[in-house]
Formats: structure tokens, sequence, C-alpha cells
């Protein structure tokens, strides 16, 4: 990783002097022992500050969005150049990037996206690989400019076990693991805000008009907030995990978020991938898309 | 439209679901239309809410209606082909599968949400459409899940 690291300096250092970037996004070393800080570069002299390991957790493309937001130019001028952005990033990263790549949300001509070597990303606390590192699908960075040679985890065929088990579970205790899981959330919206695919300029949590979440303190609330916000990033998720690891109180609704996921593969064969060929799944549609969960009266049950 | 009344707080009168009722413009509600003109009965449990096309319908409606008391959801489109949009419902269609399914796995019972595709001409199965949903939703008793309570 050491290895990785200079090279990635090196490879900041060169696109900077070849006027390739205008600026990059990577990671610093950050003032909490196991955990590395974003940081925003725009000088070649800088890319020493650098930092490649097993803390850099954060998903990066969740800057991406702010750099091409257009603001109307000054009355009488030409709307200023979009900057040339450098990124560096995981696997899962990756898949953000591409996703905001189509949904337009980054001109990838302006993109200089930089694959590293990724093992994993440590627990801060316990200093081990999280889990679902471990069972990673897309470590390897795919559709990037530049890769950093180095050594990454090897693939793991995206497993649904864990939401296999959780559905076979009687309605009852379902509906109590999603209850003790959301009883935790603050509604402080890090998760929101740590996720690359929750660009919107306003959120439907924060619209007034019409108010979807109401203000006060009631669970339904906080349920509907992270209901909506799971099914907002259906067929969306890259499974980046950074709002799992954002959260102050230990939320976790992987279980259904994974859930989505399983069921656009099993409904519509989808699964997220790195290339432009990857359609929105919500906005496209099959003549042969399953009719199976129509109510029909003249059905026998 | 807080209707979280249990049954005992209605005094002799039995429990009576709430549902709303989504239905498209161009078929489902004209199909209610042709229910009420024809004099067909059916139960009185479905409160109507028109809706340009199926597609529009976001799943925060809902959610939305859950929460605020509903005992049961049911919404109705054109027939697949038929849209008046073209492709409104088949775009709806992905969403229903999905949200069914998942509002489902959280643990919220099957028949509380319901989605179904109506034509303007099935004032017969339009009937027999809210009858089914209905007796559905009294099996499940009141709604308690995803319901504000302040």
């Amino acid at each position: 990783m050491q290895n990785a690291q200079q090279q990635l300096r090196d490879t900041v250092r060169k696109l900077f002097a070849d006027k390739k970037i205008d600026v990059l996004v990577g990671f610093e070393k950050g003032a909490v022992p196991g955990r590395s800080r974003p940081c925003i570069i725009r000088k070649a002299e800088d890319a020493d500050r650098l930092v490649w390991d097993n803390t850099c957790s954060n998903n990066l493309a969740v800057y991406l969005a702010d750099f091409y937001r257009k603001k109307p130019p000054p009355k009488g001028q030409p709307p200023p150049p979009s900057p040339k952005v450098g990124i560096v990033v995981k696997g899962c990263d990756a898949l953000s990037v591409a996703l905001l790549v189509r949904e337009n949300q980054a001109p990838r001509d302006c993109l200089v996206v930089i694959g590293m070597p990724c093992q994993g990303i440590a627990d801060p606390a316990t200093g081990q690989t999280f889990p679902s590192c471990l069972a990673c699908a897309n470590p390897v960075a795919e559709g990037t400019d530049v890769t950093v040679p180095g050594e990454s985890r090897k693939p793991v065929p995206a497993s649904y076990r864990a939401v296999e088990e959780f559905e076979k579970k009687p309605a009852a205790e379902r509906w109590q693991r999603f209850h003790d899981e959301i009883a935790k959330c603050i509604r402080c919206y890090a998760c929101r805000e740590v996720c690359p695919n929750c660009y919107c300029k306003e959120c439907f949590a924060e619209k007034t008009n019409p108010r979807w979440i109401g203000v006060g303190n009631d669970r339904s609330d906080t349920m509907l907030y992270q209901l909506g916000r799971m099914f907002h990033q259906a067929g969306r998720c890259v499974g980046c995990d950074a709002c799992v690891r954002a959260c102050p109180m230990g939320v976790d609704l992987r279980t259904f978020t994974r859930k989505l996921a399983k069921d656009a593969k099993e409904l519509f064969d989808f699964e997220i991938g790195f290339g432009p060929e990857t359609e929105a799944l919500l906005s496209t549609f099959k003549d042969a898309d399953s009719n199976d969960f129509i109510t029909d009266p003249e059905k026998e049950k | 439209m807080s209707n979280t009344a249990q049954p005992e707080t209605l005094g002799s009168r039995p429990w009576e679901p709430t549902i709303v009722a989504f239905l498209c413009n161009w078929c489902s509600y004209a199909g209610a239309d042709l229910a009420g003109i024809s004099r067909l009965q059916y139960p009185p449990n479905a409160r109507v809410v028109r809706v340009p096309c199926s597609g529009r319908i976001n799943p925060l409606h809902i959610l939305r209606a859950l929460q605020e008391g509903a005992d049961g959801v049911l919404v109705s489109g054109c027939h697949p082909g038929d849209c008046h949009y073209i492709s409104g419902n088949l775009v709806a269609r992905r969403k229903f599968a999905l949200m069914k399914r998942f509002i489902e796995h959280i643990g919220v019972e099957p028949g509380r949400v319901q989605f179904s595709w109506m034509s303007a001409a099935e004032g017969p199965r339009f009937a027999a459409l809210i009858k089914q949903v209905t007796d559905d939703v009294k099996q499940l008793g009141p709604a308690t899940r995803l319901v504000k309570k302040m």
C-alpha cells in the first residue's frame, strides 16, 4: 500500500503538471487514528499530503456533483468553463462516479478517475476489515482513466443470503427489527450527506410543500424518511456503506437496502455496473415485466 | 383522517376499514364511475383520490396514507398497453412491484397495500375489486404499523 500511495502522489503531480486536472479529490492524514480525511487539493506541491491505505473509507464521489452545479453566470458573461476534476476511487466509489455520470451530474470528459487498489476498509474501532468489504463484489475499479497498480481484493459473487434469511422470519419479527433500527435514528441526515447519490438540491425530507416528513420526533416520520431514502436508492445504491459508517447512532438498514437490490435482480435482472450502458432501473421498463403482484378480483384466490 | 380508532371505541358499531384508493383519471376512475352509474353495490370503505396516471404515484403517497391512518391502500391504473400516456403505467409497474415486496419485507402485512389494473369498461369488475380489497383489509384489522401517534 505504501507503494500505491507513492505512485498516487507521483500520478497526481504529473496530472497537475500536464494541466490534465484543476483540482483533485483525495485523502489526507486524519486527526483521528484509523481514519483518513477527504481533502481537495489544487496545486501539484500538495500532492505529498495524499494518503492511501485501508483507512480511506469515505466515498469521495459525494463531492463531485458540487463541482458541476450550474450557477447562472453574471449578466453578459459567458458561463465559466467546467473544472477538470481528478478523483481517487476504490471499486465502490468508481460505481458511484459512473452513476453520477449516467445521471448527468458530472460530465465524464471533465473527470480524471484514478483507480486505486483496494484491500477493504478497516473498522477504526477494531482495526479489522469490515465484513461487507470482505464480501465485496466490485473491489476493482473499472472504467478509470489512470489505474495505480497494486493488488486488490478478489471479487466475491454478490450474495443475498442475509436478506433471504431475514425474509423467512415472520412479519411481526421483521417489523420489530425495522422498528428497533429506526428507533436509534436521530434524523441527523448524516447518511444522506455522505451519500453520492443524494445530490438533490432540496431533499424530500426538508420540503415544506408538500411536507412529506413531519418535523416532530414521531417514529413514523423517521420511518417515512428512511423508507423514502431507501426507495430513492432503488437500483442506484452501490453498496459502499458510507451511510452505515457515517451514522453516529449505529443504524444499519442494509437488510432492507439489499432487499431492493435483490428484488431488482430477481424481477428485472438488474445489476448496477460501471459502464454507461447500465440503464436506470425505475425509469425504464419492459413489456414483459412481472404482473404477478397485481390484485385481480376475477382470479380465484 | 387520523382514524386510529380501535374497534371498542366505536361503541356497538363494528369497525370498518378506511381504504385510500388512488385511481387513474383515464381508466380506473372511469371504471368507478361506471360502477356508480350502473348502480352496482359495493362497500363504501374506499376513499377515492383521482390521479392523472398511476405513474404519478410516489411510494411516499402510499406510505403517507398509511401514516395518516388508512387501513389499506389501493392503487389502480389502466391495463398495461392501454395507458393514456402510452407508458405511464409500465414505468409505474416496476415501482409498484418493488414497493409491494419492500413494504412486506419491512413487516407491513401483505394485503394492506394492493395494486390493480382496471379499464373504464369494467364497472362490475371494479365493484368486485373494492369488495375484495375491503374484505382483505377487514381480515387484517386496523392498521397499527407506520401509523402516526402524535
